[in-house]
């Protein structure tokens, strides 16, 4: 992969979106709305919570905070791929980056650069806005917090490569970032642990990518768990990486021939 | 079967030794139509694709504009793009500057610059420089050179002044430029443009007519494929037109020569009696054919478009014998043939044979 090719693709789009000044001065304001009613609202809800979530924290705040801050990347894995794919194959712009010599992955990885990197932004905001509101994240544990992280990250990139494909082969997602996102969210554990789910959705919530990830991720940074403890539910989200990624990569090669053959992977 | 319809040509320059840049032979394409959810399910196997090129062999050489001719759906923006390795072909064989654009599509790529897109492919809120700067870094240019090659190509174009303006301000006719820029950067040998003229006004389209030819063709050597439907490119940037019908060559030569092989040697003449006896003479006579008569300026002059049969060679006689037999004329001249109906009748002669 050419990582100049998505340097310079990443920093075209940090640059359009720097241009437009106030929106991207609201956007960081926009941190500042989603976290304080958070803060009010958990705090409130502390005495009530504190023995639902004690396997995977203490503070309820500090639960919810980092719930939201890894749907955060999962939003952005799971749609920016397919978002990229979608607006430059409708105006054009695709089809200009298609004929260089820049291969496909390094074009994919550029044009989806800058939404990662903001996510990864707006995920170290709420974690020093957290730390402010006296939070306590155990950093010694950063390491093994990164590999989660980074394992919920890819498996998350692969459906989303699932997603660009089908915007390649069909011309529409059908849907697959969003329902994932909205099953994600209503199952993975973000605002409430999976313990508290029906019983029927419990064994269902455990194959979500994103459930052993935040709950390793919890218990890594909140109540300080070695790599030994949490290893189960890294491996489990890696493998979810390896075979996610793995599939995704293998759509979107075969979406890209397919509409290379049916002749809708330039401007319609 | 349609045959296309072929006139003199240059002989190939092949024979002296030089290699086409772009070798298309047989080559063929057909996509699937979209089908209603019903009829999937009813016959889930069953394929009915529509040919957009059906048996198209061509050869372009360096420092060649060759035209593709025809009307929509004709198949010619398909050609371009599997040309760009944008679409695969389903037959035959693709080669540009020695490279399969199917097996070796990461080298056709090198040296060839598709103009393809329209203006939104380009940023609009980056400057004409930072968006060749891009560019240059997708095109794997070395980094010592880009600021030179992008310098150079923004001074080709006549955009250099306005190189740190921002994109979104330009008229279409700069942005336009701007594309051919970004075309130019990699030095490629093989262009192709896509009704490279279609957002420009007829000045801004004369002007930037001048410099594709003057700059592409005769400077670099480019060889330039360019799809249009404007008359003036066929014939005064083209060296050859290529007419395309339903994905098949209908007709292929010098757009001169196809003009009056098709539609015969047209002369416009200026005079004040439109209907003066002698010219009724020479069109009874079977000598010329009347094919249009409009009033000019003031009014009082008028210009009849007359086809006259002997070409070119008989044309001196004919205004010998109407200046002798006292028709008022000002202007005699020689008129281009509407692509229109160039391509009408390129479409006509080939379905016939």
């Amino acid at each position: 992969m050419s990582v100049r090719a998505v340097a310079a693709l990443t920093h075209a789009a940090w640059r359009t979106a720097k241009s437009y000044r106030v929106s991207f001065v609201l956007s960081f304001a926009s941190l500042a709305v989603t976290i304080i009613p958070v803060y009010f609202v958990a705090t409130a809800l502390q005495p009530f919570m504190a023995t639902v979530i004690a396997e995977e924290g203490r503070e309820y705040f500090a639960f919810v905070l980092l719930g939201t801050a890894l749907l955060t990347l999962v939003a952005t894995s799971l749609s920016s791929f397919a978002a990229a794919v979608s607006g430059g194959l409708s105006s054009g712009f695709f089809e200009a980056l298609l004929v260089t010599p820049t291969p496909l992955s390094a074009i994919l990885a550029g044009q989806t650069g800058y939404a990662f990197a903001w996510g990864l932004a707006r995920v170290v905001l709420l974690l020093i806005a957290g730390a402010a509101l006296g939070v306590d994240v155990h950093w010694d544990r950063a390491p093994e917090a990164v590999l989660v992280v980074l394992g919920v990250i890819a498996a998350h990139a692969g459906l989303g490569l699932v997603a660009a494909a089908l915007v390649v082969s069909f011309r529409t997602n059908a849907g697959v970032p969003q329902g994932l996102l909205i099953v994600s969210t209503i199952l993975g554990g973000v605002y409430f642990p999976t313990a508290a789910l029906p019983p029927a959705l419990v064994g269902l919530a455990e194959w979500l990518p994103l459930t052993p990830g935040l709950r390793a991720l919890r218990q890594c940074l909140l109540l300080g768990y070695p790599l030994s403890v949490v290893a189960a539910d890294v491996g489990r989200v890696l493998a979810g990486a390896a075979v996610w990624f793995a599939v995704g990569a293998a759509a979107l090669r075969w979406a890209f021939g397919y509409a290379r053959r049916a002749g809708s992977l330039s401007q319609y | 079967m349609n045959v296309p319809v072929t006139t003199a040509v240059e002989p190939r320059r092949e024979t002296s030794g030089e290699r086409p840049l772009v070798r298309v032979t047989e080559l063929w394409k057909a996509f699937p139509v979209a089908r209603s959810l019903r009829d999937v399910l009813r016959q889930p196997f069953h394929r009915h694709p529509v040919p957009a090129v059906v048996d198209v062999s061509l050869e372009v050489y360096a420092g060649e504009f060759v035209g593709l001719l025809g009307p929509n759906g004709a198949g010619k923006t398909t050609l371009l793009k599997v040309l760009a390795t944008l679409i695969a072909p389903d037959r035959g064989s693709v080669i540009v500057a020695g490279h399969d654009v199917v097996r070796d599509a990461a080298s056709v790529r090198r040296v060839i610059a598709p103009v393809l897109a329209n203006e939104r492919s380009l940023y609009w809120r980056l400057s004409a420089q930072e968006n060749l700067e891009l560019f240059a870094v997708l095109l794997r240019l070395p980094k010592a050179e880009i600021e030179s090659r992008v310098d150079d190509a923004l001074d080709v174009v006549g955009l250099r002044d306005t190189g740190r303006k921002m994109v979104g301000q330009f008229s279409a006719g700069m942005m336009q430029r701007l594309l051919v820029a970004r075309a130019l950067l990699g030095h490629p040998r093989v262009l192709l443009l896509d009704e490279p003229t279609r957002s420009l006004d007829p000045t801004a389209a004369h002007s930037f007519r001048s410099f594709l030819r003057e700059e592409l063709a005769t400077r670099r050597q480019c060889a330039v494929l360019i799809a249009t439907h404007r008359t003036e490119e066929a014939f005064e940037l083209c060296d050859r037109v290529v007419v395309m019908h339903r994905g098949r060559v209908a007709a292929e030569g010098r757009a001169t020569t196809l003009g009056e092989s098709l539609l015969g040697s047209r002369y416009g003449v200026w005079t004040l009696e439109p209907n003066h006896p002698a010219l009724a003479d020479v069109i009874a006579g079977g000598r010329a054919r009347r094919l249009a008569a409009r009033s000019e300026g003031d009014g009082r002059w008028w210009r009849v478009d007359l086809e006259i049969d002997g070409g070119d060679d008989a044309a001196p006689d004919l205004l010998r014998s109407l200046v002798a037999a006292g028709v008022p004329i000002a202007r005699f001249e020689r008129v281009v043939a509407p692509l229109g109906e160039l391509i009408e009748r390129a479409i006509g002669r080939s379905v016939r044979r």
